[in-house]
């Protein structure tokens, strides 16, 4: 496959297992550059602990050595990007990507391709 | 039929629901206007009775939005062309053969967008993943919206797409 981009928007209430869904499509294509995940939550605090982030961790390398950027927005209902960006930094597993460049938390409004 | 104008040079056509009346004047003067040298753009949006032989006269359209729209029941058709889309976007009503058409041209796609598609576990949904297989070798850009859907359905095209691929 030669996919450089892909974005997934999906709700996060029962999806534990959707990330190794995505994952699995992601490692098929040697040269992708950028994953967007476009999540919404019911319940943002149980939503985001519920998630196995760890999980992200397991996209290969391209040819170079780079892994790919997920750009991941968060979207609740009723939450102000604010709550959304504060849920977001109390979780550890999240927080443990993005300080190691793997994860750029983006606010809601991102385009679905993540520009 | 005014509700299609005629235009020398149109590039885009964006349509939603077709006169109730008039439906084989109102196919005629789509297929005259697709098939314009000009015509890049193509978007439709609840067409519930849209013939596939209207699409395969088209020669020039790179982007096609197809938002719940039906093909005529029992219809087989087959493009006389050879279409180079660029860009795909697929939403709303699920039909197999709709999926299985598109497949024809899709070998040139670089951007597929599937967005709220009113999946049938039932009915044929192995179309999604042998579209995608279709077009993995020209893809760059893959966008799956399954916001108000059940996330199996996007566990199940994954996990064919990988399979056929």
């Amino acid at each position: 496959m030669r996919l450089e981009r892909i974005s997934i928007s999906a709700p996060i209430t029962e999806n534990k297992w959707a990330l190794p869904e995505i994952i699995r499509v992601v490692n098929t294509a040697p040269v992708i550059q950028v994953v967007i995940l476009q999540f919404h939550s019911l319940f943002l605090h149980t939503s985001l602990a519920r998630m196995d982030w760890s999980l992200l961790d397991r996209l290969k390398s391209d040819l170079t050595g780079k892994r790919p950027l997920i750009k991941l927005c968060v979207t609740a209902e009723g939450r102000t990007p604010e709550d959304i960006l504060g849920a977001l930094k109390a979780n550890e597993a999240v927080m443990d990507l993005v300080e190691h460049n793997m994860v750029i938390l983006k606010s809601e409004g991102t385009s679905v391709w993540g520009d | 039929m005014r509700m299609i104008p005629q235009m020398a040079n149109l590039i885009s056509l964006k349509i939603s629901h077709r006169p109730s009346d008039q439906k084989e004047e109102f196919f005629s003067t789509l297929r005259n206007c697709l098939q314009q040298s000009s015509f890049h753009e193509l978007h439709l949006f609840h067409i519930y009775d849209l013939p596939f032989s209207v699409l395969d006269d088209v020669k020039c359209i790179k982007h096609l939005t197809l938002s719940n729209c039906l093909t005529t029941k029992g219809e087989a058709s087959f493009p006389t062309s050879q279409l180079s889309l660029e860009t795909l976007v697929l939403s709303g009503v699920f039909i197999p053969d709709l999926h299985r058409w598109a497949m024809k041209w899709v070998t040139r796609l670089t951007t597929l967008e599937l967005s709220n598609l009113k999946l049938d576990l039932d009915s044929d949904w192995l179309a999604f993943p042998e579209l995608l297989a279709a077009c993995s070798n020209s893809l760059t850009r893959l966008r799956i919206d399954m916001s108000d859907r059940c996330m199996l359905y996007l566990s199940i095209i994954f996990f064919k797409f990988t399979y056929i691929s």
